[in-house]
């Protein structure tokens, strides 16, 4: 999880990698809990649960349109950019993060957040390509395949 | 009794409306005791609307026919729309009557006859009645209808009807009692029907003869049921004598008894009054509940469960003909399916509602739903509906909800259905019960046109793949129907 986060890490930074990371100034280690496990299993979680609402709990003959899953993955990215901004910024807000690592700024959360979303937006892709198939109603949303 | 034919002879305007009639019963899925249905259309006044419009529907329905899978139970099949096959004998559904005289006194050749001979025609016929156009039919005079369609069994048809003819099919005449090609056109066809060792005009023996003989025989009689306006033309059309006539011609079929095996009677006292056409492509009268009763009738007489109550024989001689009549539950100008006995109930219900949500889902909704839901992916494309045999099919349903709008304009008002509605379940009036319940998951999700999408799309992975687009088309909605009808008596 962390790996694929570390290739966006352009978007939001080192310093806040190695906080995400687990880094402590007490131990000098990476002891402290993996913020991007967390934040990533809680996004894969949150965007499998809509996708499995979108295909087979709601199932619905009206919502087999395109922009209806679109809505759907908007709410997964605006709950998963929450989530990944949220943590950061009350961490910092807190004064949670190490001494030693540099300032990390709001920007720097936005960043984490902005690339939660690239993540759930993949998540979310991937999720629907795999499970539409078994959706009575809309198995052939968004994708015409 | 499967694997059988009935051959129907439509006699005169009503015997073409009564076809109709039958025709959208066959379109809805009714259950018909024999396989194919042969309608045979004897008529003079071949422009006449209502032939036409029985013409066109039959051509379409047996365009529809054609792709409409079978109910089979070993093939999976389900579907019973179109389930009954309509052959036509040498693609024609009139029989035409080789004469083309147009005035009676020419057909009858009174000017070659001797002066003592027109001297007894005058007798025998008016004036009128001598110059009578008969090209638009007999207008009500049968005694010279009884006169001219004497010459039928030389037609090409009636031929072609004795060659096909095998054992164990049968014979049902419509006609009426109050005009003049039906009342006269009646008795004659019965009589040659059972006249043994017939000919043609040649002196040829008319093949399987011995077979037609002694086939079961039903007819319905319809007796009054609408009139017509004051004659604006030299018409000698008369509503005031359809009483009358039917009295005399009543009393002269009691000479039909242990002819027939079963003779239906049929008539309604609470009148329409049509526009006053003496036939031709004017003669388009609206659709009558008594027209679908009478096409009843024939699903009766064909009914495997009634024959013994229809047919009494004894070494293929009819003992005794059996004598029914149509009623309804009470005498009320609005009639609904509330208002029909049990087994009227159970033949009409499901059919007739289940085809017409399907043309109801045809007209407001698969247009729109067809990009989008998965029973119609890559099947039911945007040239689907170009298809002939589909324009056939969608020009047939809307000619059943005509079919339906007219019955519900009469002055006895067939309205089981509300057809002003585009929502897909309140379109049955009265005990809304005969929709199946759904699931309470599917109640809380589905409502409206989506629930009978949702149906559509369980549906299409229970449907044969090794089908053609149409058919599985045809197999899938009568599926989809079925399911979300289910009338139980």
């Amino acid at each position: 999880m962390e790996t694929i986060y570390r290739w966006l890490s352009s978007l939001f930074g080192s310093n806040l990698a190695e906080h995400l990371s687990g880094w402590s100034e007490v131990t000098g280690d990476y002891t402290e809990a993996n913020l991007f496990f967390i934040i990533g299993m809680s996004s894969l979680i949150i965007s499998i649960a809509a996708c499995v609402t979108y295909y087979y709990i709601l199932n619905h003959p009206r919502w087999n349109r395109g922009f209806k899953w679109l809505i759907f993955l908007v709410i997964v990215l605006i709950v998963n950019f929450l989530l990944a901004f949220g943590i950061c910024y009350s961490d910092l807000l807190a004064g949670n993060i190490s001494s030693d690592i540099s300032a990390i700024s709001v920007a720097e959360c936005l960043g984490f957040g902005l690339a939660n979303i690239i993540v759930s937006i993949v998540i979310f892709v991937f999720c629907s390509l795999i499970i539409k198939w078994g959706s009575r109603n809309c198995k052939f949303s968004p994708f015409k395949f | 009794m499967a694997s059988n034919k009935l051959y129907i002879f439509g006699i005169g305007g009503t015997g073409s409306r009564v076809l109709k009639s039958l025709t959208m019963l066959l379109a809805s899925g009714v259950e018909c005791g024999v396989d194919t249905i042969v309608p045979i259309v004897i008529d003079r006044d071949m422009s006449n609307h209502d032939l036409t419009r029985t013409k066109t529907l039959i051509e379409n329905y047996i365009a529809v026919n054609n792709i409409a899978p079978k109910e089979d139970s070993q093939k999976g099949y389900k579907n019973r729309f179109f389930n009954t096959q309509i052959e036509l004998l040498n693609n024609e559904l009139c029989l035409q009557l080789k004469d083309n005289t147009q005035k009676f006194n020419e057909f009858i050749g009174k000017d070659t006859m001797s002066s003592e001979n027109k001297a007894l025609v005058d007798i025998l016929f008016s004036k009128e009645t001598l110059e009578l156009d008969m090209t638009e039919g007999f207008q009500g005079n049968p005694n010279i209808g009884s006169v001219v369609l004497n010459q039928f069994d030389d037609s090409d048809i009636f031929k072609a009807f004795a060659n096909d003819f095998k054992d164990g099919d049968r014979i049902f005449i419509i006609s009426s009692i109050f005009g003049g090609t039906g009342a006269s056109g009646f008795p004659l066809l019965r009589k040659v029907l059972q006249t043994p060792n017939q000919k043609d005009a040649d002196g040829q023996p008319l093949a399987n003869w011995g077979l037609v003989n002694k086939a079961p025989i039903g007819a319905i009689s319809v007796l009054p049921y609408f009139n017509v306006g004051a004659a604006t033309d030299n018409s000698l059309v008369n509503s005031d004598t359809f009483i009358d006539k039917s009295k005399a011609a009543l009393s002269y079929y009691k000479t039909e008894d242990k002819k027939l095996d079963t003779l239906y009677y049929i008539a309604d006292t609470n009148t329409t009054t049509y526009e006053h056409h003496k036939g031709g492509d004017e003669q388009k009268n609206n659709a009558h509940f008594v027209e679908l009763a009478a096409a009843m009738s024939i699903l009766d007489f064909v009914n495997p469960q009634l024959q013994q109550k229809n047919i009494h024989r004894k070494d293929d001689k009819i003992e005794s003909t059996t004598y029914k009549e149509f009623g309804i539950s009470a005498n009320v100008s609005e009639i609904g399916f509330a208002n029909l006995e049990d087994e009227s109930q159970k033949m009409l219900i499901n059919p007739l509602s289940r085809f017409l949500l399907f043309r109801n889902y045809m007209q407001f909704v698969f247009e729109k739903e067809r990009k989008y839901q998965p029973y119609a992916h890559r099947r039911f494309n945007e040239d689907f509906r170009k298809k002939n045999s589909i324009k056939k099919l969608e020009s047939l349903q809307s000619s059943f909800f005509t079919w339906l709008r007219e019955m519900e304009n009469q002055n006895r008002r067939f309205s089981p259905f509300n057809l002003s509605t585009n929502n897909a379940f309140d379109f049955v009036k009265g005990d809304i019960s005969l929709i199946t319940k759904p699931k309470w998951s599917d109640n809380i999700r589905y409502k409206n046109w989506a629930r009978v999408d949702n149906e559509l799309n369980r549906q299409i992975s229970k449907t044969d793949k090794a089908l053609g687009n149409e058919s599985r088309f045809l197999e899938l909605f009568y599926r989809a129907t079925e399911s979300l009808i289910n009338f139980k008596s």
